[in-house]
């Protein structure tokens, strides 16, 4: 139980995918004018993200990875190259499954998350869970506290981001600077504050 | 962009003629590129070894590594007994490819003789990482007993974070440190705790601390009765030497 | 437009990173050094011209309703196909850009060109539209991989170029530049850059600025 809370708090904070590792940067950018978008974009990320790695962990135990499909009489098989289009594939399926689903049961949920969810399948933070997740060889309990974990902490850095794009909005800046040059700045300055928690690992 | 009528049969058809497409191309690339991959995976070990066994240096030509590992006495030996292991072939023996994380019964493990003396000796480890298995080429000198280089073969840490456990200069502090002090205790360590006298410890990295205690772990759990240091003792009794 | 246009546009007014804002990961994540930078630079635009020419002559057949997925396949396609290249001939280099390689997947640069210009114009065009775009890319990955490794390590391409203390010289390295937050810097001075020698990039201001003066009258 301790090393699932220490891998999902990891995940969050000192591996955190947005601002250690930089995933996710297009969306992260792009819709992080308000914080209540963000909050929205948030949440999509964390339901998406704890669907899909575990279900990747999954797929890739029992057919893809070197030795997997032993089960079925035949450990000689090596599919591991077909994993990226399989991982992405399983993202899209899940992304518009979701949709659908949420449409159905939800429809006021699925009318404040409806825009970002299609972002989704093209969101590095998602795919790099995966992969993050099959380079380490996670177990499939460790799989979905890594997901909950990493997708919990990209919702938490855009919320902060946006709260301090909100609060520059009303700064002068040189006019070059305005906009998409300073949100870079900050987030650099964000993502420095982030590096600053490195020391928590152990 | 398609505007015109899409029936079911079209949109299968499409979609599967891509599958097809692609699932050609991936095969075909694949096909052709493994046996590189695979060939390229062996000289890259090869390397390592040599590299531990202080033969060749990190950019030597393949051939260079080739013909220096040939060079090297392979010989598989048994942990439990330390004998050495008579029928196989220590040069292509693979004790890493089942993975797993239990101690095989049998590693190889390469000696360098000059002129028929034995100069150093080079100890295949691996251990869980932060994240991964490390595998990494322990070599000692002659004294059985005195660090002559450390390796690191491969690794699946962190980018940035705890891949600086392949860092020369961080690998550069292994070399003369000292295994076991003079009442034979394993006191060798990776860390920072500063009643272990200098000599029998290297610092750990600062802002990759987990990998490199790792690292410290694994040597030590090698290095002790269950790994090692039956076959050290039965290697030094052969090459006619007091431990 | 001819041609050339579409391969000059995209380098400094139309730039993917700078003013579409798109394919940021690994403009950021990879950036350290010029090596793996430029050879994850030559990834991207293979694949870009790779997609982009195929969803273009598939233009006329993909069905609407599975278009993304089956884009999505092409690429990853590609991408499997440049991940095997890169592992079977720049092991090293590889290993270095980790699991950057596979999320050039969802470098939106690719499908957003897929879907914002390949699907609407013929083969040539569109491969003129991805080698442009790709060099708008390189451009800005490869400038800021300079920066890092020169200030940071004082070398490029791994050969010294500055003098290090450390071996007598006089230049101190940068230890910030080796960060991947660094990045997120250099890129923002080059946005504030670019939009002040080209005034039409700048963003309109949501709101009125609130001038100081302005504060001490109102209160």
């Amino acid at each position: 139980m301790r090393q699932l809370f220490d891998i999902a708090l990891t995940a969050m904070l000192v591996e955190n995918l947005a601002l250690v590792f930089l995933l996710g940067m297009c969306t992260y950018l792009a819709v992080s004018k308000r914080v209540e978008t963000a909050i929205g974009l948030g949440i999509a990320v964390i339901a998406v993200q704890t669907l899909t790695v575990p279900l990747n962990n999954a797929i890739d135990q029992l057919l893809l990875a070197p030795g997997a499909l032993g089960w079925a009489g035949l450990p000689e098989l090596d599919l591991s190259f077909m994993r990226l289009v399989t991982f992405i594939g399983v993202i899209a399926a899940t992304v518009q499954i979701l949709d659908v689903v949420l449409d159905r049961y939800a429809p006021a949920l699925q009318q404040s998350l409806g825009i970002y969810l299609p972002l989704l399948t093209v969101n590095c933070a998602i795919l790099g869970g995966t992969l993050f997740m099959v380079q380490r060889s996670y177990t499939f309990t460790e799989s979905v506290a890594y997901g909950l974990g990493s997708g919990t902490g990209w919702a938490v850095a855009i919320v902060l981001f946006a709260a301090l794009r909100e609060r520059t909005r009303h700064c002068d800046v040189p006019a070059g600077l305005e906009g998409l040059g300073l949100a870079f700045i900050i987030a650099g300055l964000l993502a420095f504050g982030f590096a600053g928690l490195a020391g928590v690992a152990s | 962009m398609n505007t015109g009528e899409e029936s079911a049969g079209r949109t299968m058809l499409v979609a599967v003629g891509v599958a097809l497409f692609c699932s050609a191309m991936v095969t075909v690339a694949v096909h052709l590129l493994r046996p590189v991959q695979a060939a390229y995976a062996a000289v890259e070990r090869n390397r390592a070894i040599v590299e531990a066994a202080g033969l060749a240096s990190a950019d030597a030509s393949d051939d260079t590594v080739v013909s220096d590992f040939l060079s090297l006495d392979a010989e598989v030996i048994e942990l439990g007994t330390g004998a050495v292991v008579e029928g196989v072939d220590g040069y292509s023996f693979d004790h890493w490819a089942a993975g797993g994380d239990t101690v095989p019964p049998e590693v190889p493990i390469y000696l360098r003789h000059e002129s028929g003396r034995l100069v150093r000796v080079v100890l295949p480890v691996d251990g869980r990482g932060m994240w991964s298995t490390i595998h990494a080429y322990l070599a000692l000198e002659a004294d059985l007993n005195t660090v002559a280089a450390f390796v690191v073969y491969e690794h699946g840490e962190t980018p940035g974070i705890g891949d600086r456990i392949q860092n020369p200069q961080w690998l550069s502090l292994w070399p003369g440190k000292r295994l076991r002090n003079a009442g034979g205790d394993l006191i060798f360590d990776v860390s920072d705790d500063p009643s272990v006298p200098a000599e029998y410890r290297v610092d750990t990295i600062t802002g990759a601390t987990v990998s490199s205690r790792a690292v410290g772990r694994l040597v030590r759990a090698w290095l002790g009765e269950d790994g090692y240091a039956r076959a050290l003792t039965a290697l030094a009794r052969r090459e006619g030497m007091t431990p | 437009m001819s041609l050339v246009r579409y391969v000059t546009e995209p380098l400094v007014s139309e730039n993917p990173i700078t003013v579409q804002i798109l394919g940021l990961c690994s403009a950021l994540a990879v950036s350290r050094s010029m090596e793996p930078a430029l050879i994850m630079a030559v990834s991207v635009i293979s694949v870009l011209v790779f997609s982009n020419l195929m969803v273009s002559l598939l233009r006329h057949v993909l069905p609407n309703s599975i278009r993304l997925i089956l884009e999505v396949t092409l690429i990853a396609s590609a991408v499997i196909v440049v991940d095997e290249t890169l592992k079977a001939y720049a092991p090293g280099i590889s290993e270095v850009l980790s699991v950057f390689v596979g999320l050039i997947i969802t470098n939106c640069i690719i499908l957003g060109r897929a879907e914002a210009f390949a699907l609407r114009h013929g083969p040539l065009e569109s491969v003129a539209d991805a080698l442009g775009n790709g060099f708008g890319y390189a451009i800005i990955l490869i400038g800021v991989a300079a920066i890092r490794e020169l200030l940071g390590a004082g070398t490029l391409f791994d050969h010294p170029v500055l003098p290090l203390v450390e071996a007598g010289g006089w230049f101190r390295t940068n230890h910030m530049m080796l960060y991947a937050p660094s990045a997120f810097f250099l890129i923002g001075f080059l946005i504030w850059a670019i939009r002040s020698l080209l005034p039409r990039q700048a963003e309109v201001r949501e709101y009125p600025p609130v001038r100081a003066g302005y504060r001490e009258t109102s209160s």
